[in-house]
């Protein structure tokens, strides 16, 4: 057996960079798929481990599979399980589904196998991955749980509390044993967002920390030459972000990306011509377009001409280093939740936020030193950004004061406290590792099977777990009082549903829940020691 | 290549449409030579910016955020930040949920893992699609 090594999996950051070259030094073996692995000097490829004959495995796994499937789905018990009362989607998007799912399980046959070939050649001492809701990043992480290999993630941002756009599997879970998160706000909305508080560990942001270290050079001028632009006049970048079709907001968050560059079209035109606005896009838009460079340069010329036209200036694309940007930039203006703002207060920038929508609970706060503006109010806001120096430097003090909260302490590099928590997650029993998340996902399996006791125990034992966040516990008491509404013990479904209203007083599907409840003729019956009277209304 | 050159992309060609995971897809029908082909609308600074270009002949059409809005208009349904909600709490629980169904999971499993699971990000959205467009013969009767 060869010494015990970490793998890295979809880490992008070269700044993450330093953790494998510490591991390395304390004598780990290192793997990593991607370039990430040419920052570490003696790192091997994930993809060398994926086994000769791969390919012959996964095409009979995928015809046996396959044939399966279309014998299931032909049945009524298979069909059921896409049952809603709103309907089944297999008739209209059925196929595409499955067709995803088959070169899905392509993905994931692969990299199970490689783990599996990796595992027999050496210790595998954890898994440290950029991001883990992934179809293959999901897998390894459950795999490698069956394996007893810890799993962690490093967090590229303070992941917004954005409950409202939230759906299945969206950024806001935590898949993996562990995530290394930013700081004290982060903690706050993972919590708020029903994470368990034992997957995470604050260590603070690389990438934040590497900013601060860097921040005075290149000063601004010497930023302004490296990007081309014009070193007299001041600078305004924006960052935008984009929404995804997974959501039900899909249409809403267009439209809203449509106001936001119209008000922002109306700023420009409020601050001036020796204003200079420098537009970026998510880097994620750019990745994924699989269009040719001139395509893409084609779009980006009509995007940069349709806010020229709109707001009567030319604007500069930004496509390259972020903080080189910002360096350039003497205000960041930056929507809804984006990571840009960290990284602005990081580099000494005051910033402005635009509400993403409205009744979710901002990332960046006020107190942060953070200006919230929209609509005609943005160009007031810019304007006094760039025209108070006085206004300029209370913020810039404000946002130096939160730091401490944002990126942890913000005082030391944080790749060393990431590297000694791995080494000692290596060394720990497999049963100390949270596993709630999993049972959760357990309960509903077995609700959807309408086996309703092994439901209730499973979220009995949750409840008990006791520590956990107020959106969790909300999540846990709202379905186990739907299954005892459902086991017909009204009373423990009232009280699991009056603290779940306690404790989150406008979650809508506590309220419906407790509306279907009260509506229900068999509960009135039970509460009023009333005569048994309508039929089950259906929640 | 000039963009004020390439002519307009026009509704009428859309057959259907379905959610994809980064946004709107449809299925057109090509001006020129006939042929149907697919397009993922995608976004530059969240903004629907898009070239369309038939692979049978090369037909050429641009898509901009004001067609996109009618696009959306016309072919997604109007949902209220209530019913919005909702929708995404019905999605989230058929996504989740059935690959834990008895009739599926023993199927999903390789080597002792449940395959169904890791996917529920990036198929989301074709249970979304059932919620929020509209059907062809729904748009072709109205």
């Amino acid at each position: 057996m060869d010494r015990p090594t970490f793998v890295f999996i979809d880490v992008q950051n070269k700044e993450f960079a330093p953790i494998g070259q510490l591991l390395e030094g304390r004598g780990f073996g290192i793997v990593a798929n991607g370039a990430f692995s040419s920052l570490i000097p003696r790192a091997e490829i994930w993809e060398s481990f994926v086994p000769s004959g791969i390919d012959k495995i996964i095409e009979q796994e995928l015809t046996t599979f396959a044939d399966h499937a279309t014998k299931v789905i032909g049945c009524e018990t298979g069909r059921k399980a896409f049952c809603h009362p709103r309907g089944s989607f297999i008739p209209r998007t059925g196929t595409r589904f499955f067709n995803d799912l088959l070169a899905f399980r392509s993905n994931q046959i692969r990299e199970i196998e490689t783990l599996e070939n990796l595992s027999r050649q050496r210790p595998i001492a954890g898994i440290i991955l950029g991001c883990d809701n992934s179809h293959t990043q999901r897998t390894l992480v459950l795999h490698a749980r069956k394996l007893g290999i810890p799993t962690i993630q490093l967090a590229h941002g303070i992941y917004g509390s954005m409950k409202h756009l939230s759906y299945a599997a969206n950024m806001d879970h935590v898949y993996a044993d562990f995530a290394a998160i930013f700081g004290d706000r982060a903690e706050e909305h993972m919590l708020l967002l029903g994470n368990d508080p034992a997957k995470i560990v604050k260590v603070g942001s690389p990438t934040w920390h590497s900013m601060f270290l860097n921040a005075k050079e290149p000063n601004r001028a010497a930023a302004r030459w490296q990007l081309g632009l014009p070193t007299g006049g001041k600078v305004v970048l924006f960052t935008c972000g984009y929404s995804e079709a997974g959501s039900a907001f899909f249409k809403q968050m267009t439209a809203r990306y449509v106001e936001i560059h119209q008000a922002l079209a109306k700023a420009m035109k409020m601050v001036g011509e020796n204003v200079h606005f420098l537009l970026r896009p998510h880097p994620t838009e750019l990745n994924r377009r699989g269009q040719l460079d001139e395509e893409r340069n084609l779009v980006g010329r009509a995007y940069l001409d349709w806010m020229s036209q709109m707001a009567g200036t030319q604007p500069t694309l930004s496509l390259g280093d972020v903080s080189l940007a910002i360096k350039a930039s003497d205000v960041v203006v930056a929507v809804g939740s984006s990571s840009v703002v960290g990284a602005a207060i990081q580099l000494q920038r005051p910033t402005i936020n635009i509400p993403l929508i409205a009744g979710e609970s901002p990332t960046f706060l006020e107190s942060d030193g953070v200006v919230f503006a929209d609509g005609p109010d943005l160009g007031v806001a810019i304007k006094r950004m760039l025209d108070d120096s006085r206004f300029r430097e209370q913020h810039i003090g404000a946002q130096n004061d939160a730091r401490g909260v944002l990126n942890f302490g913000n005082s030391a590099d944080p790749c060393g406290p990431i590297v000694e928590f791995l080494v000692e997650q290596a060394q720990k029993e497999v049963g100390d590792r949270p596993q709630g998340a999993e049972d959760h996902t357990a309960a509903l399996g077995a609700a959807s099977r309408q086996d309703w006791t092994t439901s209730k125990r499973i979220l009995d034992s949750l409840l008990k777990e006791g520590s956990m966040g107020r959106r969790r516990q909300t999540e846990l008491l709202n379905d186990r009082g739907v299954i005892n509404h459902r086991m017909g013990d009204y009373q423990a479904a009232l009280n699991d549903l009056s603290d779940a209203l306690r404790l989150s007083p406008l979650e809508p599907e506590v309220l419906e829940n407790i509306h279907c409840l009260l509506q229900d003729g068999r509960a009135q019956h039970h509460f009023r020691g009333l005569g048994d009277s309508s039929s089950m209304v259906g929640c | 290549m000039d963009w004020e050159e390439i002519p307009t992309f026009d509704l009428e060609r859309i057959q259907d449409v379905w959610m994809h995971m980064s946004s709107l897809g449809l299925v057109l029908s090509c001006p020129q030579c006939g042929g149907s082909h697919e397009f993922i609308q995608q976004t530059f600074c969240g903004l629907a910016f898009g070239l369309v270009k038939c692979p049978h002949c090369g037909d050429l059409s641009k898509v901009t955020p004001e067609t996109f809005e009618r696009i959306l208009n016309r072919w997604l349904v109007e949902l209220d930040q209530k019913e919005a909600i909702a929708v995404n709490q019905s999605v989230t629980q058929v996504i989740e949920g059935w690959h834990q169904d008895d009739a599926w999971k023993d199927l999903l499993t390789y080597r002792g893992t449940n395959l169904g699971e890791p996917t529920e990000r990036e198929l989301a959205c074709y249970v979304n699609s059932h919620f929020c467009t509209r059907e062809a013969k729904e748009i072709r009767g109205g």
